[in-house]
């Protein structure tokens, strides 16, 4: 307190000291404080790309509204700008002012860059800004402080008062500055074994800690984060002659899920770097290092910047666990346990519920640490279990109990006891698999009032229904021996016997020979219609062919014994009648309604033109008989269609 | 009327002879298979084995192949075991405690043979041959010809039971199918005949000769399928499509 104090004080006078030559220097010129002055600097004369500098237009003893300069695009540059800061003095009735532009520049082209030349309107007159050079290297990001400085002054108009070059703040923040390391606590783990990461930061410069801009990537790893509060102690170091002050900013457990060798991106830390005066360097360290920003008294010269600090990869080293030793009931717990058990009550009856708690406490990563399986007791039926984990990581290691709650309910009177449940671990200080064991308990039940019997003998509930479980088999074994022998033999095979395949094959023939039987007796008479229906249309067509060919021939004789065999024929086929009793009245009769009386009327012609030709011996007229084979090929055509097969 | 009546005398006459020739023959096997009960009791299992072995010369029954199985299984011989499983399952293959020591034998054995068809209808049709005894099968056969027989002359004689004569056949050919493909099915597995390993380990060869190629490893108890035969050597299918020679002095055919 009493070195922020004198810094303070220290401040206090230099600004005083100062004003005061400000203030003599507007006293000598004659012209009041109506003489503006500008300034334009830089904080860096040579750059790499990717570099920033911070771009300062400092504006003192102004007259009327100044306003914002006309920066535009800078050639080279991206340019943001930082804000505008104003501070107003009157010292002896004298008013003094001052108003700082502020612009970060960062370089994204090479080669010697002029930065502006700018306007800039104060009250009613337009000021010009002389360019500065700067120049941006191809070079990486260098290690040594960049103390150069330049400082223009530019006056572009004679009634500009100059001030005298004084110091004015760098804005640079190098590398050596602040920076932050980031290391293991070991080199090598097994898996499942915790490792602590944790990020150092390095700083010569007030700073603030401001969380990560980038997270590490960690995937493959199970994280534990350790409490900020906890983490952050500041120490002094001094390195290479230079002050640091040193905290630990984040410190991550990791717990490996795999074996191998890991490099894992510790991602990206984001600081507020507050500015000043770099020709007294006390006050940067003496006050207001971490947690506070700016300060609380009128400064010229304070400055937040923030500061992206990203920090090499770490390489982490994974060991399967010793196969040498594993035990079988081993599931992958690493660290340093110890087991509890308890219940809740050691003497109950029958049907009471009694709560068994298993509590495994230690350090590791108890989230994945697998609790042993409860025993099989056949006395008991026990539900499920449920499980609550407690973490703790006050004293900078993964700690915490899990405890696995089990509920029983006894089954019958007696005094039961619940086993001893190993657990197994691997220790990773001795690097062996220890096996430890939660203490045996002993329940003792008495036969309860609200046992089975009372159920049995109550009169109104009749017989309750007991929950069903499967029979549980206890070991596998062969059955026992036959004791008798019912004479079941060995008995040859009769399918390899002929007179087997014998009976069989004469068997078969029976049936074919029965079945073709009854197959032929069916009914004769209706088989011989069936055939004849089936066939007259294709005899009537033959003979339709036959009296066709002695049409040509001109055989007048022939064609109507033929035509009429063909219809005679096809009629008497169709209704399974004689041919002699084919008449119009049958035809009409048994055809019904299938054909329509005109079909009716032709085949009547049909037939009397028939009659004529073969009984009244009618002339051989050549278009008579023609017209006679056209009806018939007719009638014969419409009739098959009505009255199909 | 008289010869007819000597006839059923002499019938009856010699049916007694019959049966008291094999009521003096009974108690003769039966106390020996008693015998070896008593030795296998006792843990005595090798001479329980020789006792029923024995008997099996001459009346080899289920029950007895049974008890060999059981008395060679716990003398610590599983491919013997199995063998005499196998027969026994021949001639009673519902019986409820063969399968569940022939399952219990197979779980304790060394080489994964799984059976099991992948295609579902070859699976039924294995569950249903491996339910019934060939000899069954053969008789289903027969019987379901004769009741087609029945039904057809049901028909023929009676046409006033046409159309119960035409239910009895339908049902007949139906079983008459059924009974056939698990009697073809049947026939398929006895023409390649089943093997047990007896030995601890054998060797299988790309050919019948110990000059060629070695294929696999079969372990007691290791169940295959006899394709052919060669000298000394038999030709042997696994159920995962393997084949291999081993020698013949190595397996015992079911």
């Amino acid at each position: 307190m009493l070195k922020k104090k004198t810094g303070k004080d220290h401040l206090k006078t230099k600004n005083f000291v100062f004003l005061i030559l400000i203030l003599l220097g507007v006293c000598v010129a004659s012209r009041a404080w109506a003489d503006v002055s500008i300034e334009m600097t830089a904080s860096k004369s040579r750059l790499a790309m990717g570099d920033s500098l911070t771009l300062d237009i400092t504006i003192s003893d102004a007259d009327g509204t100044i306003n914002k300069p006309n920066v535009g695009t800078i050639d080279g540059f991206s340019s943001y700008s930082q804000g505008h800061s104003q501070e107003i003095t009157i010292m002896n009735g004298k008013q003094s002012s001052r108003s700082v532009f502020s612009y970060v520049l960062i370089a994204n082209s090479q080669g010697t860059k002029s930065i502006g030349p700018f306007e800039i309107k104060i009250g009613d007159r337009m000021y010009k800004i002389a360019p500065i050079q700067v120049v941006v290297t191809n070079e990486p990001a260098n290690a040594g402080p960049v103390s150069s400085r330049n400082t223009v002054n530019s006056v572009t108009q004679s009634s500009v008062y100059a001030p005298p070059k004084r110091a004015l703040p760098t804005n640079s923040i190098d590398n050596q500055d602040i920076f932050v390391k980031v290391w293991f606590d070991k080199d090598e783990v097994y898996v499942n074994e915790a490792a602590t990461l944790t990020y150092t930061l390095y700083t010569r410069l007030s700073a603030t800690y401001k969380g990560f801009d980038k997270e590490p990537e960690t995937t493959g790893f199970w994280i534990e984060d350790f409490p900020p509060d906890k983490t952050i102690r500041r120490t002094e170091q001094t390195i290479n002659g230079s002050r640091y002050v040193v905290a630990d900013v984040r410190k991550i457990a990791i717990f490996p899920t795999q074996a191998g060798i890991f490099s894992i991106d510790p991602g990206v830390l984001s600081t507020a770097v507050e500015l000043r005066s770099d020709d007294n360097f006390d006050t940067f360290f003496s006050y207001n290092i971490f947690g506070r920003r700016g300060s609380n008294f009128p400064s010229f010269m304070s400055q937040i910047v923030p500061k992206l600090i990203s920090a090499d990869k770490v390489t982490l080293t994974v060991k399967e666990l010793p196969e040498a030793g594993k035990p079988k009931n081993f599931s992958g717990a690493v660290g340093d346990y110890r087991l509890e058990s308890f219940i809740d009550k050691s003497d109950v009856e029958v049907g009471d519920t009694v709560t068994y708690k298993l509590r495994i406490l230690g350090e590791g990563n108890i989230n994945t640490v697998q609790a042993p399986a409860f025993p099989a007791l056949n006395d008991f039926k026990v539900y499920d279990s449920s499980t609550s984990t407690n973490i703790s990581k006050e004293r900078l290691k993964v700690e915490g109990e899990k405890i696995v709650e089990t509920v029983m309910v006894p089954k019958k009177a007696g005094v039961f006891t619940i086993p001893a449940i190993p657990f197994v671990y691997f220790d990773s200080h001795d690097k062996t698999y220890k096996g430890i064991n939660a203490p045996p308990r002993t329940i003792a039940v008495r036969p309860g009032t609200k046992s089975e019997s009372e159920s049995f003998s109550s009169p109104s509930t009749g017989i309750a229904s007991s929950d069903k479980e499967d029979v549980s088999i206890l070991g596998q074994d062969i059955r026992y021996i036959k004791a008798s022998d019912p004479g079941k033999k060995i008995l040859s095979d009769i399918a390899r016997k002929p007179l087997y395949w014998a009976f069989n094959v004469l068997l078969l023939i029976l049936c074919f020979v029965f079945w073709g039987l009854a197959f032929r007796r069916g009914n004769p008479e209706d088989d011989a219609r069936f055939f004849r229906s089936r066939l007259s249309h294709r005899f009537a067509r033959r003979q339709l062919k036959e009296a066709a060919k002695n049409l040509k021939e001109d055989k007048s004789d022939a064609f109507y014994a033929e035509i009429s065999k063909a219809v005679y024929g096809y009629f008497a086929d169709k209704l399974g009648i004689t041919t002699q009793a084919v008449s119009i009245q049958i035809i009409d009769e048994k055809a019904g309604d299938a054909i329509s009386p005109e079909q009716l009327n032709r085949i009547r012609a049909l037939l009397d033109k028939l009659a004529l030709g073969r009984y009244g011996q009618a002339q051989a007229d050549l278009a008579q008989m023609k017209e006679i084979y056209r009806m018939a090929d007719e009638a014969i055509t419409f009739f098959e269609k009505a009255i199909p097969k | 009327m008289k010869i007819i009546f000597r006839g059923v005398l002499l019938a009856l006459v010699l049916a007694t002879i019959k049966v008291s020739a094999f009521a003096a023959t009974a108690p003769e096997w039966q106390s020996r298979f008693s015998e070896a009960n008593t030795k296998y009791q006792s843990g005595e299992f090798k001479k329980a084995i020789s006792l029923y072995e024995d008997i099996a010369k001459t009346r080899p029954t289920a029950a007895l192949y049974y008890n060999l199985g059981n008395a060679s299984l716990k003398a610590g011989k599983k491919g013997k075991a199995l063998l005499y499983y196998e027969r026994a399952l021949r001639a009673t293959p519902r019986d409820a405690d063969l399968l569940w020591n022939i399952k219990v034998l197979k779980d304790s054995l060394q080489d994964r043979l799984e059976e099991g068809s992948a295609n579902l209808v070859v699976a039924w049709i294995s569950k249903g041959a491996h339910f019934f005894t060939w000899n069954e099968t053969a008789t289903a056969l027969t019987g379901s010809l004769l009741i087609l027989l029945a039904g057809i002359l049901l028909g023929f004689f009676f046409p006033w039971a046409k159309g119960l004569g035409r239910f009895v056949s339908v049902v007949s050919i139906l079983s008459l199918v059924a009974f056939s493909v698990l009697f073809g099915f049947q026939w398929n597995e006895l023409k390649y005949p089943k093997a047990v390993i007896l030995e601890k380990e054998v060797i299988a060869y790309y050919g019948p000769s110990l000059r060629e190629t070695k294929a696999f490893a079969l372990h007691e108890g290791a169940e295959a399928q006899i394709l052919d035969s060669s000298r000394d050597w038999v030709y042997v299918s696994l159920t995962n499509g393997n084949s291999g020679w081993i020698s013949a002095a190595s397996c015992e055919t079911v």
